[in-house]
């Protein structure tokens, strides 16, 4: 009986040893945390003039990859609205870039859409690939006026088994984001109205509970 | 028995080759090529107004727009126009914006609309439909909430509208969209705008109404420290 248990168990163990590996392989993708999304500080913008007034920041992030993408799969263990208002708050707070960050009224409201997340496989080049498509709006609200409506790409890539790889290419598409966006609510040298004449009139995001 | 193993070996090859192409195939996205501008001044429809230089190019080759966008826009009735702004000042910002730039029948007076919309500013539910369709991981929309307004013109050329197709060609044909822009002193910017001519396939001819020869392509031009504006028109 032991010995038929034994020559039945044998073809077994190393399947379960391949599936345990994958499981190993392709599930141990660990969340993000705010800090991870975080850009490095920038001493230009933090030299740069201090824009006048408070900011209040809003952020609507989708919970899955858009089409057309690679993968499709689910991204709020990396990113969600949370996670990156805080990422974007904490960035303008370290940088100085406005006088306060509040979390109610402010003179100015900045707002932030991810469109699109998308993914690709580049076996030969980067790895697997992220890429963001997204809308920074910066509204005055003493008088309605958008200072500022860009869209911002953001881009990351890592090289890594399975879903290894999706928290540091997520990661990564997300600071290039933030870096881009702050440049544009920030460089006073241009005007940052790309978006303008489309996503100019967007209905404003709503205020997390 | 040596047979039997090259014939296993080379059976084996042939798996491996058909698993790596079927990987890199679907991996590999469809690509289209990128549209690299000229000098404004290599374009036969070019304006020289005081240090701005400005051109307009309608795409119309049925072959270049095939290899630029992967559709043949013209034969739905939508016309790609290829602008370059070109500044040779050394001090002066200018702002092109988009929405001032326009095409408009010379026979009729009429302005022809441009193929890009937001769903989330044009539709009057479109909070909701953004939150409901991005929570669907995109199965709901063509290429994020801002696309090209389109589906029917793909639609037309065989692409269904929810397709992956579709929505790569409408990801490449707002890449290579002219947005609202800043062109800095000794720097040129320059992409498309895509206007909704007719329904039917454009007619090249010069003088009859709705051909390409009617057509009257109009763009402003802010001088950002003295908000003077410069006119620039070109005949299609």
């Amino acid at each position: 009986m032991n010995q038929d248990s034994k020559t039945h168990r044998r073809p077994v163990t190393p399947a379960l040893a391949f599936l345990a590996m994958l499981g190993l392989l392709g599930g141990c993708a660990s969340p993000t945390t705010v800090a991870d999304l975080m850009p490095e500080a920038s001493t230009s913008r933090v030299a740069a003039p201090k824009m006048p007034g408070s900011i209040a920041v809003r952020t609507s992030v989708p919970t899955g990859t858009t089409s057309p993408t690679y993968k499709t799969m689910e991204v709020s263990e990396w990113i969600d609205s949370q996670k990156l208002k805080q990422a974007i708050e904490q960035s303008i707070a370290r940088d100085s870039m406005f006088s306060e960050v509040r979390q109610g009224n402010a003179d100015y409201l900045l707002e932030v859409w991810i469109d699109k997340i998308q993914n690709v496989l580049d076996i030969a080049g980067e790895g697997f690939v992220f890429n963001f498509t997204s809308v920074w709006r910066l509204t005055r609200l003493q008088d309605g006026n958008v200072v500022v409506c860009e869209f911002v790409k953001g881009h990351g890539a890592a090289r890594a088994m399975a879903a290894r790889a999706y928290p540091p290419g997520i990661s990564a598409a997300t600071r290039t984001m933030i870096e881009k966006g702050l440049v544009a609510i920030s460089d006073q040298s241009q005007s940052y109205l790309s978006a303008q004449s489309t996503a100019g009139t967007r209905p404003t995001i709503a205020a997390a509970q | 028995m040596n047979a039997a193993r090259c014939a296993q070996a080379a059976w084996r090859s042939c798996l491996a080759v058909a698993f790596l192409s079927v990987q890199l195939g679907a991996c590999a996205p469809l690509r289209f090529a990128p549209y690299e501008a000229k000098a404004a001044g290599a374009y036969p429809n070019h304006v020289v107004k005081g240090d701005l230089q400005v051109a307009a190019q309608p795409l119309v080759d049925e072959q270049e727009q095939r290899k630029y966008f992967g559709v043949v826009l013209t034969d739905v009735g939508v016309l790609p126009v290829f602008i370059v702004a070109e500044n040779r000042s050394t001090t002066r910002r200018f702002l092109l914006r988009d929405d001032s730039i326009t095409l408009q029948s010379i026979g009729s007076a009429r302005a022809f609309p441009k193929a890009v919309q937001d769903t989330i500013a044009s539709d009057p539910g479109g909070k909701a439909k953004h939150d409901a369709a991005l929570a669907t991981t995109g199965a709901a929309v063509v290429a994020g909430p801002i696309f090209l307004a389109l589906p029917a013109v793909l639609m037309a050329v065989g692409f269904a509208k929810n397709s992956e197709g579709a929505a790569l060609i409408q990801d490449n044909l707002f890449d290579k969209t002219l947005f609202t822009r800043t062109v800095l002193p000794g720097r040129t910017v320059s992409g498309f705008a895509y206007f909704m001519v007719s329904d039917t396939k454009l007619v090249q001819g010069r003088d009859m109404p709705g051909s390409l020869g009617d057509l009257l392509l109009r763009a402003q031009v802010a001088d950002q420290e003295t908000a003077a504006i410069h006119d620039f028109e070109f005949r299609m």
